[in-house]
């Protein structure tokens, strides 16, 4: 296993594009500084003024979430799809490795990719917040907290897309195969979740006069939604949604394990994630340790 | 000793039977040439005995060993090329092979083991131009780095798949030398697929010959050599029919245009008398030796 992320690290770094989509999540993250610099003014009595703090800074670097899902995404499926077109994969077979050491380590490799990726993405918002509010206050401090919590959780979210990805490049084995599996993952299946949430909502709900009043109408609403936050894709949406930021960062909805409006809604992901990466791991693996490779 | 042997080997994609109940083995210090058409079955047994596919029944043994687990390890002692040379195509020739030497455990300085490497398959140019990539290196020098990326593991057991594809006469010289070195000098088994017959003829001290999934023979070198029949060629003026012979009952025969090929010691009267009813003349008349190419044909088309 040690040899196979040896080797996997080297490739990593050779491998042009990888130095490619790092540069760019990099400059990414800092065009979300400038971004936060452009459009800090306030209109005060006074005309607008110049107002920026490290929360409108961190609150930026969620602008582009998604795309920075779609690049670390097209990563981790380029490093691994490469491995299976050029039949490179087959020099670790014969070197004595079984098809479950590879694929854990392939899925590995990818969490770490990905996880390297964002803190790249992440890195230039921080380090701008941190000089702006130094020395840091308490509110500020407050900040800092809630957006490593919230981040750590986005974090979470988007390995187990990565490794999802990744599960589905190497069932695909061929690079335009794991793209368009990255772009589906990342792209549609979020969207695909908003408008099937939208259809069940409107299914359900089309009715009011079933409802005794308004707060059972709203009951209900809130049902369907309970539902949806057993959906993967519904939580990365709600992860990419810079609302939930100013919710997890503002007063009552904080993102706090034991508070109770979003107890339930962390635990469910939690849930919904453990199983997700079980899957992936356990079963995929055993799978992919089934199947014959190209 | 055995290094491999096959029981009942078989492998199914969908509707098609790849490998058919193979039972194959091979010795040490065999040079084991694996002969057959395109599609009979050579890569997918390769690629069930290197680990690339499953097989779907039977089994078999490698250095004595069937368990799964074990299997797996002792793959080490093995090396392959299986169908085209699996190369970091981004990546220079040196690049390749230290990444080689990483997945394989060979400790740093990786230099000297990958210039041995190199000089063995003459490629030793390849250090010097360390910025070129592979994807621009010509199908030749792929093989030879594929082949040198094989060695610098240190196999007791080599198996090639095509390996004279993409290169040059001197090039296949080359190769059939230092395989003749290695088998000589250090002992190593090696398993060849080729469609180049007349060169795995120069190479083989063992053949398997394979058809539509079925291994249908397995001989010594020195067998092929006494069953290889002699044979009449008898050129002609003009070609003849296929089945110009059949109304006399006479079988052992190829007809290839104007040159017909009686096989065995049977008399050439009945021929000769034939070719004369029809108003043919003979132009040459010459005794020959059956080749690898022929003897597979005919095991191919059952006349053997």
């Amino acid at each position: 296993m040690k040899q196979l992320f040896a080797l996997e690290i080297t490739r990593l770094f050779k491998q042009t594009s990888t130095w490619v989509l790092f540069i760019l999540i990099f400059f990414l993250g800092g065009f979300n500084v400038l971004l936060a610099f452009l459009t800090a003014y306030d209109i005060g009595e006074g005309g607008l003024t110049f107002f920026i703090n490290a929360r409108s800074i961190i609150e930026s670097s969620f602008q582009l979430g998604q795309i920075q899902l779609i690049l670390v995404g097209v990563l981790t499926s380029l490093f691994i799809a490469t491995d299976l077109n050029q039949g490179t994969i087959r020099n670790k077979i014969i070197a004595g490795f079984s098809k479950f050491e590879i694929y854990l380590v392939q899925m590995a490799m990818s969490a770490l990719i990905a996880l390297f990726g964002l803190m790249l993405f992440h890195a230039l918002p921080a380090i701008f917040a941190g000089v702006i509010t130094f020395p840091i206050s308490q509110d500020d401090g407050g900040t800092f907290a809630n957006f490593l919590i919230h981040i750590s959780f986005g974090y979470g979210l988007v390995i187990t897309g990565v490794l999802l990805t990744t599960w589905l490049a190497l069932k695909a084995k061929t690079t335009a195969g794991a793209i368009i599996f990255t772009l589906l993952i990342f792209v549609l299946g979020p969207t695909l979740t908003s408008l099937m949430k939208s259809i069940v909502e409107g299914v359900v709900l089309v009715n009011f006069d079933q409802f005794a009043d308004y707060e059972g109408f709203l009951a209900a609403r809130q049902t369907i939604d309970q539902w949806f936050e057993w959906v993967y894709f519904y939580q990365l949406n709600r992860l990419a949604n810079i609302g939930s930021l100013f919710d997890f960062i503002n007063g009552p909805a904080s993102l706090n394990f034991f508070h109770p409006d979003t107890q339930s809604y962390i635990l469910k992901t939690i849930g919904t994630n453990a199983i997700l990466i079980t899957t992936l791991l356990y079963l995929g693996g055993k799978g992919f340790a089934r199947s014959d490779l190209r | 000793m055995e290094i491999l042997s096959t029981q009942q080997l078989s492998k199914r994609y969908r509707k098609t039977n790849a490998l058919d109940q193979v039972n194959l083995t091979i010795h040490r210090g065999d040079i084991y040439g694996f002969i057959g058409k395109n599609g009979a079955g050579k890569t997918t047994l390769i690629r069930v005995i290197t680990g690339i596919a499953e097989p779907t029944s039977g089994s078999f043994q490698l250095f004595g060993e069937t368990e799964p687990k074990k299997l797996i390890r002792l793959r080490r002692r093995i090396a392959a090329v299986v169908e085209s040379p699996a190369l970091h195509l981004n990546l220079s020739a040196y690049d390749n092979l230290k990444l080689q030497c990483i997945l394989l455990g060979i400790p740093q300085p990786h230099h000297p083991v990958i210039q041995l490497v190199l000089e063995k398959v003459a490629l030793t140019n390849l250090l010097i131009e360390r910025k070129k990539k592979a994807k621009n290196f010509s199908l030749g020098m792929r093989q030879r780095l594929g082949i040198a990326m094989a060695l610098i593991a240190n196999p007791e057991f080599l198996i090639l798949d095509e390996p004279n594809n993409g290169l040059d006469p001197e090039g296949i010289r080359d190769l059939r030398t230092l395989l003749l070195k290695l088998n000589k000098e250090e002992g190593l088994t090696l398993l060849i697929s080729s469609h180049m017959l007349t060169e795995l003829a120069k190479l083989a001290t063992r053949y398997g010959f394979i058809d539509h999934g079925k291994l249908i023979k397995e001989i010594s070198a020195e067998t092929l050599a006494k069953e290889s029949r002699q044979a009449t060629v008898i050129t002609l003026n003009q070609p003849l029919a296929q089945d110009a012979f059949k109304v006399k009952g006479l079988q052992d025969y190829t007809i290839n245009g104007t040159v017909l090929k009686i096989y065995g010691s049977q008399p050439l009267q009945p021929y000769l008398m034939t070719i004369a009813e029809q108003g043919k003349e003979v132009v040459q008349l010459n005794k020959e030796a059956d080749d690898l190419e022929a003897f597979f044909m005919q095991m191919i088309e059952g006349k053997r």
